[in-house]
């Protein structure tokens, strides 16, 4: 083969991965079905809600994470708590969905080409209830032939989010809400 | 004795209030939108005047939490853990979801791209792009508790009917 050939072929290669490189830092990997489960736990009652209709989309090139959840796809077992906590508390009509704007702050460190399991801390802004606040949260990000497995736990107040919980329930219902996420994206 | 007549009548109160309310406390919430539909839409015209109001996540509000019942073709099945199909909504970068609760993935299981269903479904949220570096760019309807009231299939067999009635006689308004 001449040296003229070799350097054709070479030249063409590069150009692929090149292409194919910039395909795979340019796309958005994203969901509409995305699950995020809450958990309200005092000491006489626990509550658990699931939520399977969370919107997310990352974009690795742009670091940017963006979750939209419809309060009212929280689904509870018990129809007194459901009505109480989209009409009394989380006043759904008026505030629809909770929101989080963030980024992966260390982006470098997850290889989004290459399938394995990396941890994550995210920081970015959560909006629930009209109320904006940063926060500052970690999880996994597993890199799978089937799409992108997002997890994450974390703890919001209540209170933070100017969601008023009545003295009568202040027993059954806990200020401190753990959330658990689990989102599969794709392109 | 006339004291022991109230004495018995308080307490019977009492304990008919806390029956009350222990059932309203452990009634189950419904996983489906079953009864009378609070709107009945056309969905293609429905999404066509939402696409060019500017101010539709403002006229979705009054949707919020209300049932609504349709007919559509699904464009797409997805979901991990419960099933959501998507349907066709006539405007390119609209899209519905229709989302199911877990417990109907036997029911919804056999639903294929392409079929007619009708729905009876709660309005859970109405996504639109905040700006222009809004990942989430498309227009994205969200239905929640939806409940397949009707489907028939895409590709019609002439040896048998295929309409599936899937209305319990409950759920019919």
């Amino acid at each position: 083969m001449s040296t003229q050939k070799i350097q054709t072929y070479s030249a063409i290669i590069f150009i692929y991965c090149f292409l194919f490189f910039q395909q795979s830092t340019a796309q958005v990997l994203k969901t509409s079905t995305g699950n995020v489960f809450f958990k309200s736990k005092t000491l006489s009652e626990e509550f658990v809600a699931n939520n399977s209709q969370v919107s997310v989309a990352i974009s690795p090139s742009k670091n940017q994470m963006q979750f939209r959840v419809p309060i009212n796809g929280f689904q509870f077992k018990s129809a007194l708590m459901q009505k109480h906590f989209n009409e009394n508390y989380m006043e759904t009509s008026k505030y629809p969905t909770g929101d989080f704007v963030g980024e992966i702050k260390n982006i470098g460190d997850v290889k989004f080409e290459k399938e394995g399991e990396y941890p994550a801390n995210v920081v970015g802004k959560l909006t629930v209830h009209g109320v904006t606040k940063e926060i500052n949260t970690s999880g996994t990000i597993a890199v799978k032939a089937s799409g992108i497995v997002l997890k994450s736990s974390f703890k919001i107040k209540c209170s933070d989010f100017g969601i008023k919980i009545p003295l009568s329930s202040i027993d059954s219902i806990s200020d401190a809400i753990s959330i658990d996420v689990n989102c599969v994206l794709s392109q | 004795m006339h004291k022991k007549t109230i004495y018995f009548t308080i307490l019977f109160f009492f304990l008919i209030c806390i029956a009350l309310g222990f059932y309203l406390w452990h009634k189950p919430a419904e996983v489906k939108s079953l009864g009378k539909p609070d709107y009945e839409k056309n969905l293609l015209d429905w999404v066509a005047s939402l696409d060019s109001d500017p101010h539709a996540d403002q006229t979705f509000m009054a949707f919020i939490g209300k049932s609504v019942k349709f007919n559509a073709v699904v464009s797409e099945i997805k979901g991990d853990s419960s099933i959501t199909l998507q349907l066709e909504s006539g405007k390119v970068g609209f899209l519905v979801d229709a989302n199911f609760d877990v417990s109907m993935k036997e029911e919804v299981g056999s639903v294929l791209t392409g079929d007619s269903v009708t729905l009876q479904c709660e309005c859970n949220a109405l996504n639109l792009p905040q700006n222009t570096d809004d990942l989430l760019s498309e227009k994205l309807m969200k239905l929640g508790r939806c409940n397949l009231l009707k489907r028939s299939t895409s590709v019609p067999d002439l040896s048998k009917s295929h309409e599936h009635d899937t209305i319990s006689k409950k759920s019919i308004p």
